[in-house]
């Protein structure tokens, strides 16, 4: 008797705390909030990640904000990348996300098809997107639908140690046109000038970007624009083998270095430790490089291409974008932070780069003058991709949202020999196809 | 295994010699004390030397923070050393000063956390643990069974359960998720440590309270509490340095950054995407430290009152 | 000397424990007094602890990804568990790790606890520095120092050299990556050094000087006394050791930043969940691991239990 008593409550409470689960989990998709802006007090909220130095300049741009808009209270957080997302899967999965958020391609796709981003075209009269370039709007939308707004735009380039090649005297080719060969030649000369105390390059290997950028030098794409992987064995292939010469020629150091180097802070790479003279890097990065490495000349070179690659290869990536939670309770306010943040003069001349060089061209203007020689380097070298620039690739799609985390791991078996670059091509293709389907 | 007989079958159930007074061990031979201080010099040399390296091995990397600390940005890294050529103190006044609150108000919300944790966890665990050691009841296997299996879930599949629980109670952004808990006894690592503690008393000393007509609650607070010290302390000392430490229950229910502890807020000099400032990561790693070190250094004093101490008394 | 003449004033033959009047009560004579002591566990077990473990073992049924409402799938999981390279991986790592470096820190800390335990000058000072590397935790400081230590050319292979040895990338080798992070582990033995300081401050000082007297030897004493009467506090180290090292996260999260790499070599079993559950919003998967990994852990802790009346020894 007692214990029927006890299994019943015992049930009661299994029960209770399923459905407490998934009823919070129906929430996710149903925004209820005006598409106008309203005259009464409102607070609304905003995430990002980022380090100090950002935390100041956007709770300084949330102060202009509030003083334009008295009856509106923006609560700012900041967090740092790894615990960002995980508070974000976790107060979204909660029911609880903020209003505003900050974003990263890489998982865009992943959000918003599962309903937990507002459709920013609602509020098109508030938040204006019309000055940014069709190709950069467009990878801020999914199956034509906006969902967040680029910020900054980054493109990958390699960095390179002037300093440690003026040292050896080593000197560049026009960089402009340079081939992947010129590249392979310069970075065995830097390791045969050291007499191997340092070496040329820290190859590719394990991000999406440089593959992305690999692959459409022949054509080919990482995934289509319904989101499936259209990535090509042969390209992959190819790409690890590159990586793999470089290892072999003695121009990039060993498996182990390189594995050292895939979870190292920018202060511990080698570029700012001086243990090679090129990195790839998104160009964004460059200024923070430059701040860990204080005692060497660096700079930005865009990515070598290939004889007969296919024009137009370039592309430009928006490096974050603002998104609004299709939960939130006051998406119009929330639009006009968006809005504030992305078109307002006195935030493009406020934010600078810290966020990449911005999306917004107008911005870009407001900002040339102020520049630092980082920052110009960096924007010398956007404007020329954006010159040779070509269609968009298909944001990362729903369940590839790890698929630079898979990507370093192969390159890893690759380095370390484990396997063949033809065989990790094999099954990396086989990996991300299925969990693209799996998700969908 | 023949060790086993020898084992099972332990000293204490031979009190057969009293144990010596103070005057007996002052009447030993003299020659006999001497060549015993000797050998005993000797050996504690010995234990010294041995400590010294080790604790040396321990240290190193503590030294190394609050030497980093004092350098320069840009000088810390391939820098394993810890002479100091620069005596920079710019990052401690640089990273107290960098984010929204001066970093003393982070070490205050912290402080407020361990505080609550750890009366929570003193009272209720120790609550627990006494029942479980030393009552009869109904369903005691089964409930000591599921108090150690809840402990066996890693933290990241329960934690969006949780937290849908918190946010219904309302409860987010505030210290309750990270407090209350600690009051209902859900941290069964302390209630095992305390049964232990407890089950190394002699059964007699209760029974023959229980006889002179105690009922539980005194024989817990009068008698048990007091020879349960050491246990007290290690899980006030402990949950001091873990709720101190503690980094995703932090993160997660509290969202106002001037409610952040200090444990969030220093990682908010380092972010994998953006500039980072490691000099004043390194500054308030040291000055959060402090605390801690401090708080172990005082309440290890408190480890050394076992029945040995109050027996004496 | 008060409680202890007492306790032996008391101390009866075997057999004869207790006076029959108490003998003869119910088995659950405690049942009131229980319920009022254990009745803040039971509230925090019923309101906060149980309802997250019953949804995490649901949800392990089901196709959860975080944002959409969870798809019963049966034993779908189960089945997935079964062919997944990658969590048989990360299985054999978490084993090696749990079978290398539970008893090696538990020896180092006992023998540490006991050469601390009493007699030497400046005692508590040692006790603070030995304990100093369990403070610093999760640190991020000290995935940098790591690093500067093990890395390729770091202050560990600076040493190797004076001898003419090249050290390997210790940390960023798949080879040594484990065995690093084993050091690490063993390192932080401050938790248990201080449960079996604690456990020794409750083991009569005269039990010794009585065995002293009889001229048993310090290994003797430390073979009849010490060990016998410690046995509950190792046991209790040992459970919580080998629960704690099944759980380790956040050593290895730090040092391999969250990869679990080099090519999985630190991929351990919460690792590989943490990814799933967060990285790949496989929450419906990732607890289907973390429910195996109950019962893993349940299994062991069961054989300790089983085990322990063998050799853990208690007064009542």
């Amino acid at each position: 008797m007692k214990s029927t008593i006890h299994s019943r409550v015992l049930g009661g409470i299994a029960a209770a705390a399923v459905s407490m689960l998934i009823l919070s989990g129906c929430a996710v998709g149903g925004g209820d909030g005006s598409t106008t802006l309203s005259d009464k007090p409102v607070t609304i909220s905003l995430n990002w990640w980022g380090a100090a130095a950002r935390d100041k300049l956007t709770r300084t741009a949330i102060d202009l904000f509030e003083k334009k808009h008295p009856n509106i209270t923006v609560k700012g957080q900041s967090t740092e990348w790894a615990g960002y997302w995980d508070k974000l899967a976790t107060t979204v999965a909660g029911g609880q996300a903020p209003d505003v958020m900050q974003f990263d391609q890489l998982y865009l796709a992943s959000y918003a098809q599962r309903g937990a981003l507002a459709d920013l075209d609602k509020y098109s009269k508030i938040l204006d997107t019309s000055d940014l370039p069709a190709s950069i709007r467009g990878q801020g939308q999914l199956k034509d639908t906006m969902y967040g707004v680029p910020i900054g735009l980054v493109t990958t380039g390699i960095i390179v140690n002037r300093t440690m090649l003026d040292k050896y005297g080593i000197s560049l080719p026009d960089t402009d046109s340079w081939t992947w060969d010129d590249l392979a030649g310069i970075a065995q000369a830097v390791t045969k000038a050291s007499g191997g105390s340092v070496h040329g390059i820290n190859p590719f290997g394990g991000d999406t970007p440089s593959l992305t950028l690999w692959a459409r030098q022949y054509g080919n794409e990482l995934y289509d624009k319904s989101g499936n992987v259209v990535l090509k064995e042969s390209v992959l292939e190819s790409y690890w083998q590159y990586m793999l010469d470089q290892i072999k020629s003695g121009a990039a150091p060993g498996a182990s270095q390189l594995a050292e180097g895939a979870s190292a802070t920018i202060d511990q790479s080698d570029i700012a430790t001086g243990k090679t003279a090129m990195t790839f890097q998104p160009s964004a990065v460059l200024t923070a490089f430059q701040a860990a490495a204080p005692d060497k000349k660096l700079d930005l070179l865009p990515l070598p291409s290939r004889k007969g690659a296919h024009k137009g290869y370039q592309y430009l990536k928006p490096s974050m974008y603002w998104t609004i939670s299709s939960k939130s309770k006051h998406p119009a306010e929330a639009a006009e932070l968006i809005d504030f943040l992305t078109t307002d003069p006195e935030v493009g001349k406020l934010f600078g780069t810290e966020r990449g060089t911005p999306a917004n061209p107008a911005f870009q203007k407001a900002i040339a003058p102020k520049l630092s020689p980082t920052d110009v380097i960096v924007s010398d070298v956007i404007s020329k991709a954006t010159a040779i620039a070509g269609d968009a690739p298909a944001i990362t799609p729903v369940g590839a949202g790890d698929s630079d985390t898979i990507l370093g791991r192969y390159s890893q078996d690759v380095q370390f020999g484990k396997k063949t670059p033809k065989e990790a091509a094999k099954e990396f293709i086989a990996d991300l196809t299925k969990a693209v389907k799996d998700a969908k | 295994m023949t060790d086993q007989q020898t084992v099972s079958r332990p000293a204490p159930t031979h009190p057969a010699r009293p144990p010596l007074t103070d005057e007996e061990r002052r009447s030993r031979g003299a020659a006999e004390r001497a060549a015993l201080l000797r050998r005993q010099r000797l050996a504690s040399i010995g234990k010294h030397v041995g400590l010294i390296l080790l604790g040396l091995l321990m240290l190193y990397p503590v030294l190394w923070m609050v030497v980093s600390s004092l350098r320069p940005n840009g000088h810390i890294f391939g820098n394993p050393g810890l002479l100091l050529d620069t005596f920079a103190t710019q990052n401690y006044t640089k990273g107290w000063n960098a984010l929204a609150q001066p970093f003393g108000s982070y070490l205050l919300n912290s402080a407020i956390i361990v505080f609550g944790s750890i009366v929570g966890n003193v009272v209720t665990c120790s609550l627990a643990a006494y029942a479980f050691a030393r009552l009869r009841f109904r369903f005691k296997r089964l409930s000591f069974a599921a108090m150690l299996v809840t402990m066996m879930l890693p933290i990241h599949v329960l934690i969006i359960p949780q937290y849908v629980l918190f946010a219904q109670l309302g409860w987010i952004n505030t210290y309750l998720p990270l407090i209350v808990p600690k009051f209902l006894a859900t941290d069964g690592f302390f209630i095992f440590l305390m049964v232990q503690f407890i089950r190394g008393i002699p059964k007699e000393l209760d029974e023959a309270a229980r006889i002179d007509g105690a009922g539980h609650l005194r024989i817990f607070v009068q008698l048990m509490l007091p020879l349960m010290t050491p246990a007290l302390a290690t899980t006030a000392i402990f949950t001091f340095i873990w709720t101190w430490n503690d980094f995703f229950g932090q993160l997660i229910y509290v969202t106002d950054p001037d409610k952040y502890t200090a444990s969030v807020a220093l990682r908010s000099f380092v972010d994998s995407q953006s500039q980072s400032d490691y000099g004043a990561l390194f500054a308030m790693s040291v000055v959060t430290l402090l605390p801690v070190f401090l708080a172990f250094l005082f309440g290890q004093r408190f480890l050394l009152r076992g029945i040995a101490t109050t027996g004496g008394k | 000397m008060s409680a202890l003449n007492e306790l032996r004033a008391l101390k009866v033959p075997k057999g004869q424990k207790g006076t029959p009047a108490l003998r003869n009560k119910s088995e659950f004579r405690d049942n009131k007094a229980a319920a009022l002591f254990l009745a803040p566990w039971i509230i925090g077990f019923l309101a906060i602890t149980l309802g997250p473990v019953i949804v995490s073992l649901y949800l392990s049924f089901t196709d959860y990804n975080l944002l959409q409402n969870p798809n019963f799938t049966g034993l779908e999981n189960a089945q997935r568990m079964l062919e997944d390279p990658r969590l048989h991986q990360s299985l054999g790592v978490t084993l090696i790790y749990v079978v290398v470096s539970v008893p090696v820190q538990l020896i180092v800390a006992l023998a540490i606890a006991v050469l601390l335990d009493r007699g030497l000058r400046g005692l508590s000072f040692y006790r603070s520095i030995l304990y100093l590397p369990s403070l610093l935790g999760g640190s991020v400081a000290i995935a940098v120092l790591w690093r500067l230590v093990f890395g390729t050319s770091g202050l560990v292979n600076a040493l190797l050299a004076v001898f003419g040895i090249t050290g390997p990338g210790w940390i960023s080798s798949p080879d040594t990556a484990l065995s690093t992070l084993i050091i690490l582990h063993v390192w932080t033995f401050g938790a248990p050094m201080v449960i079996f300081l604690a456990g020794l401050r409750q083991i009569p000082r005269q039990y010794y000087e009585a065995a002293s007297t009889d001229g048993a030897s310090r290994l003797r004493q430390f073979r009849s006394i010490t060990l016998p009467l410690l046995s509950p506090i190792i046991f209790f180290n040992l459970v919580l050791g080998i629960i704690g090292a099944f759980q380790s996260f956040t050593q290895a999260y730090v040092v391999s930043n969250g990869s679990g790499g080099p090519s999985d070599s630190t991929l351990f079993i919460t690792l590989y969940l943490y990814q799933k559950g967060f990285g790949s919003f496989q929450m419906g998967y990732a607890s289907a691991i973390a429910w195996l990994l109950l019962i893993i852990i349940a299994g062991a802790t069961a054989i300790n239990f089983w085990a322990s009346k063998y050799w853990v020894f208690y007064d009542d």
